[in-house]
């Protein structure tokens, strides 16, 4: 795992995120090797995801008595963003769909921050991509740049390119920046087009943020790699 | 809730004081989700008819 100074702010940035605090509290730990962070950051997610708690595993079997739009009412008027995103990955996915289809655009984008995708792949799969689309476009405009760059790894194939097709140049590096799955990378530059990465290595110099854009296209491959060096010598040539 | 992991121990790379401090803000978020699930489950009983009440929460343990 790299550890460069990008990659622990990124992590540290993840971390608060999960903590529930700013990222400035825990400038503390920027010190810290990024693979540390992370192992730390995973066992932490465990800690606070995995075993359902009795009365959670309790209430996601009571669910399966309930129709499932009585079940999204109680879930926007009683049980809250935070622990929606835990029963999104203990209730069954068809199930845990077709709530989220009759909860509202907001609530849907407050319990995407609180949700671990990685436990909720199943539920994430069945939602349709202009669904997708419209949470991404709120979470933009809350600067929710942590939460989205978890969701890359989970994402499908065509709600990666309707989100890539949805998103400005700037939103996708801001995502990029602070993404798990960076495997992805490779797949998201390859929905983009020319003049979008030629857009986006512009917008980073005009932004100041050129290394860091510079940092994040390592993780590329060498087809996507190529292509990238290519438009930036066609730039400054 | 017993069959959750045990909670993490801070990066070795820390300090002790700010192993501390990270322990300390870990356990605070975990006691803020467990806080916010019993204060869910308690106002899911609210709209729960009141006669049922006593059977639902029998069900969910709360």
């Amino acid at each position: 795992m790299s550890d460069h100074r990008f990659d622990r702010e990124a992590e540290v940035a993840k971390l608060a995120r999960l903590l529930g605090v700013a990222e400035d509290e825990l400038a503390f730990a920027l010190d810290v090797p990024t693979a540390e962070l992370a192992a730390y950051r995973d066992a932490l997610t465990a800690r606070l995801f995995d075993g359902s708690g009795g009365a959670l595993k309790r209430a996601a079997d009571a669910s399966r008595l309930m129709p499932t739009k009585v079940l999204a009412a109680v879930a926007q008027f009683a049980l809250g963003p935070l622990i929606c995103a835990r029963l999104a990955g203990i209730i069954d996915p068809e199930r845990a769909a077709g709530i989220a289809e009759a909860l509202k655009d907001d609530y849907l984008a407050d319990v995407a921050v609180e949700m671990d995708p990685r436990r909720a792949t199943a539920v994430i799969a069945l939602i349709p991509g202009e669904r997708i689309v419209s949470i991404n476009r709120i979470l933009c405009e809350r600067r929710e740049w942590v939460p989205m760059g978890r969701f890359v790894a989970a994402l499908g194939d065509e709600q990666l390119r309707r989100c890539v097709d949805a998103l400005t140049d700037e939103e996708l590096l801001r995502i990029g920046y602070v993404m798990d799955g960076v495997e992805r990378l490779d797949d998201i530059y390859a929905m983009l087009s020319d003049d979008r990465i030629r857009h986006a290595v512009t917008w980073s110099r005009e932004a100041g943020v050129a290394d860091r854009t510079a940092h994040l296209q390592r993780h590329l491959g060498p087809e996507q790699t190529a292509r990238v060096e290519r438009i930036t010598a066609e730039l400054d040539g | 809730m017993t069959d959750r992991p045990p909670m993490p121990t801070p990066p070795p790379s820390l300090s002790p004081d700010d192993a501390e401090r990270l322990d300390a803000l870990a356990r605070a978020a975990v006691r803020r989700q467990i806080e916010a699930a019993q204060q869910g489950m308690e106002e899911t009983l609210n709209h729960v008819p009141r006669l049922l009440r006593g059977p639902v929460r029998k069900v969910l343990g709360v």
